[in-house]
């Protein structure tokens, strides 16, 4: 044990040193995500007909689709069912890049050989980032305990509600743990545990649109907040799942770790080739190598994703709505059927934004780390933010073009309607104006603000996706929402102004050409 | 007319300031040694000529142009090994060489084979499992095969076993004797002792000794024990004094 474990209290100090403030967010976004729901639930529905008579009339298939049943008509019951699966993601996803962070990036950037130099274990770092990211997890979850019981709300209902997120959460960190396990980059690990928490989520979807009878969907962590039954008769039961699951991929991580070297995958690196290829020769080829594989990720990913979808969506057509609030908007949307792809293309759009943010990151790793050797060549400093523009504007329209055209595809295969695939191509046309404009924002945060490009980027971004939320609880106005790019393209407003596309692209080409200007004036390769 | 020419430079990041009106001059096809402690202002000095920082104050020259405006056609003429390398970790060193050489537009394939076999490199190794040795080899490779009037060379020995570093005087002197310039930042003594013709001292980002090899030799010899180390380890701590 010693041997194995020795030192691990030291790193999991160490560890709760660094990154302070996406620790504090971790922490506290979830106790406050919570509370903001239940005041403004219990400001929205005072009484108890209020609740029934407007709360029922809020759920209708699609936003069953998203958030499952409602167990129980109670702001309670109301607070729980609309935050689960936000909370479960927000987790879930700061526990992935905790965990990656501190496994495979560690390892990555020679970290690890540093502190497996001294006087720890081999599994001590594993050891300490598991454990640190389950404290956090337990923290943030008893965070989001005191901040329910605190406005009102039952002991024991937000117990289970919190304990199933924070079961959820910590599967997928452990899960990342292992997947790091791995591959050799961390760039590779995160990619694949986000796909896995991308596909698990697509489940969940389906799973909700099907009605729910399937044993599978004990397995996946997005359920378990739902299958607790928070003030709805708890079922504690269902945490055994997560319990035994998170300990056998925990001991899973644990073995893989102990048979392989530092730095080393699971797959031995291969000898390469001598020379270059002839082609291997500017800046664009450049590009290609390190852009390639997120960018086919991506790709291959949200082909197969969406003709899945597509082809799964006639199952809308068989669920009825029964909500009178929401019949203008399926009705403007065309049918249920396609107010759900339409939402569900949507969602996409955002998520395939996230694509839009990574890419631009490369960019800027390939400027700090590699700069000095690249900048030094007879090359522009414009030439390589173009060569990577490729991909942070041509890649993501590539990607959303084909996710439209193979929803379109699944829509026609899965309903027969032939109409589907020019329709659906056309629909998820109209987000790239959009994605570029996220993209021009992370050009301009590369020549303005580069060292806090990252941080800045993601958090724009999910300022975005908040300020849609709030919008659509009429809680910000129009002109502020108006300056989210999504707010340009949401389906769920009644008529979007002809030229938004035109705005969009215009917004995008004066932001990242004020990027590149900057860059050109800045310092590089810091 | 010297191949590097500096005046007055100045160079803050933020409050730190990290070149204080440093001046100094690189005569052509000479080699030129730059020590200084960690953090004098090695680096930056260098970053400078390159193009890649924006000076605050000063006076700049290379090869005749300015390097911030004429960055592209100066670069076509130079040949820089940082003192970090970092490389495509998807990528063989081999493939680096070929691609960096493609980019820079010179660069022979004889010459190639010939400064592999010399540093005693594996180029079919993916840059991911090369030590920093190994790494630094491929950046020394790939600036000696190139045909240009300057090196600037960061410390471009660290991680080098003394064999390789043996390899690499070598490899200088040839250029020296090809006719190129060579500006090398160094803090391994014997290193500038064995190749460098001239030498300059930088310390908290200003210049404390300029001069050639010829002169400081003499001065060598009336140091406790003689060595050039001696003589440094002086200068430091005669500036450090003057700045107390």
């Amino acid at each position: 044990m010693r041997r194995y474990f020795h030192g691990t209290l030291s790193l999991m100090r160490l560890y709760m040193r660094q990154n302070r403030i996406f620790t504090l967010i971790w922490l506290l976004l979830p106790g406050l995500w919570v509370a903001i729901n239940t005041v403004s639930s219990l400001v929205l529905f005072p009484t108890q007909e209020a609740l029934v008579e407007m709360g029922v009339s809020l759920i209708d298939p699609l936003t069953e689709a998203m958030h499952g049943p409602l167990l129980d008509v109670s702001v309670a019951g109301f607070v729980t069912w609309r935050t689960k699966v936000f909370l479960v993601m927000l987790g879930g996803i700061f526990s992935i890049v905790y965990m990656i962070r501190h496994t495979r990036l560690a390892e990555e950037q020679g970290k690890r050989e540093l502190l497996g130099a001294n006087v720890t274990g081999g599994l001590a770092p594993l050891a300490a980032a598991l454990v640190n990211m389950t404290l956090t997890n337990a923290v943030a979850a008893v965070l989001a305990i005191f901040a329910m019981t605190a406005l009102g709300l039952g002991l024991v209902g937000s117990l289970a509600h919190c304990l199933g997120f924070f079961a959820a959460a910590c599967v997928l960190g452990i899960l990342a743990g292992a997947v790091s396990q791995l591959f050799v980059s961390a760039t590779a690990a995160r990619g694949m545990s986000f796909g896995l928490l991308g596909a698990l989520f697509g489940l969940h979807i389906l799973w909700n649109v099907s009605g729910g009878q399937n044993l599978l969907a004990y397995l996946n962590p997005l359920e378990w907040s739902l299958l607790v039954r928070p003030f709805a008769g708890e079922y504690f039961i269902v945490l055994l799942i997560p319990l035994v699951l998170g300990t056998a991929l925990a001991l899973l991580s644990m073995r893989l770790m102990a048979r392989r070297d530092v730095g080393a995958g699971l797959v031995p690196q291969r000898k390469g080739r001598a020379f270059a290829k002839p082609g291997f020769r500017n800046l664009s080829a450049l590009a290609w190598r390190t852009q390639k594989g997120l960018f086919l990720a991506w790709f291959c990913f949200y082909s197969i994703f969406s003709f899945a979808l597509g082809c799964a969506s006639y199952l809308m057509v068989s669920a009825v709505s029964s909500a009178e609030a929401l019949a203008g908007l399926i009705e403007r949307l065309g049918g249920i059927d396609r107010a759900f792809l339409s939402l569900m293309l949507y969602v996409f759009g955002m998520l395939i934004s996230v694509y839009v943010m990574m890419s631009a990151g490369i960019l800027r790793r390939e400027e700090t780390a590699k700069g000095e050797t690249v900048l030094s060549m007879p090359v522009r400093r414009e030439q390589l933010v173009l060569s990577h523009m490729v991909y942070i504007f041509g890649g993501t329209a590539a990607i959303l073009l084909m996710s439209g055209f193979c929803v379109g595809l699944g829509a026609v295969v899965g309903t027969g309607d032939k109409s589907a695939l020019a329709r659906l191509f056309v629909e998820m046309a109209r987000m790239v104006p959009a994605a570029w404009a996220i993209g021009g924002v992370a050009l301009l945060l590369f020549g303005a603000l580069p060292r806090w490009m990252t941080g800045i980027s993601y958090g724009l971004l999910t300022l975005f996706v908040l300020m849609e939320i709030f919008w659509e609880q009429q809680q910000i106005p129009v002109a502020l929402y108006a300056l989210s790019p999504f707010s340009w393209i949401t389906p769920l407003k009644a008529v979007q102004p002809t030229a938004a596309p035109l705005v969009l692209c215009i917004a995008a080409a004066l932001l990242a050409g004020a990027g590149i200007l900057l860059f050109r004036r800045r310092d590089a390769a810091i | 007319m010297p191949a590097i020419e500096i005046r007055g430079l100045t160079k803050h990041f933020g409050k730190t300031i990290a070149l204080d009106g440093v001046d100094l001059s690189v005569p052509e096809g000479s080699i030129y040694g730059f020590i200084g402690p960690n953090g004098a202002g090695k680096s930056t000095t260098i970053r400078t000529l390159l193009g890649l920082l924006k000076k605050n104050a000063g006076e700049v020259r290379l090869l005749g142009g300015d390097p911030w405006r004429d960055n592209v056609e100066l670069h076509r003429r130079l040949a820089y090994v940082p003192s970090e390398v970092q490389l495509w970790d998807n990528m063989t060193g081999g493939e680096v060489i070929d691609f960096l050489g493609r980019l820079r537009g010179s660069y022979s394939k004889e010459r190639r084979a010939q400064f592999i076999e010399r540093f005693d490199l594996d180029p079919t190794k993916k840059c991911k499992t090369y030590s920093k040795g190994n790494r630094q080899k491929v950046a020394l490779i790939s600036a000696f095969v190139s045909d240009v009037e300057l090196l600037l060379l960061d410390e471009p020995t660290t991680g080098l076993d003394p064999l390789m570093e043996g390899v690499f005087q070598q490899c200088v002197k040839e250029a020296r004797g090809a006719g190129k310039t060579v500006f090398l930042s160094s803090h391994i003594l014997s290193q500038v002792e064995a190749v460098c013709d001239e030498i300059g001292v930088i310390r908290a980002g200003k210049m404390i000794k300029e001069g050639s090899m010829e002169e400081l030799k003499t001065l060598i010899h009336q140091q406790k024990p003689p060595t050039l180390e001696a003589l440094f380890l002086n200068y430091y701590i005669k500036d450090a004094e003057r700045g107390a």
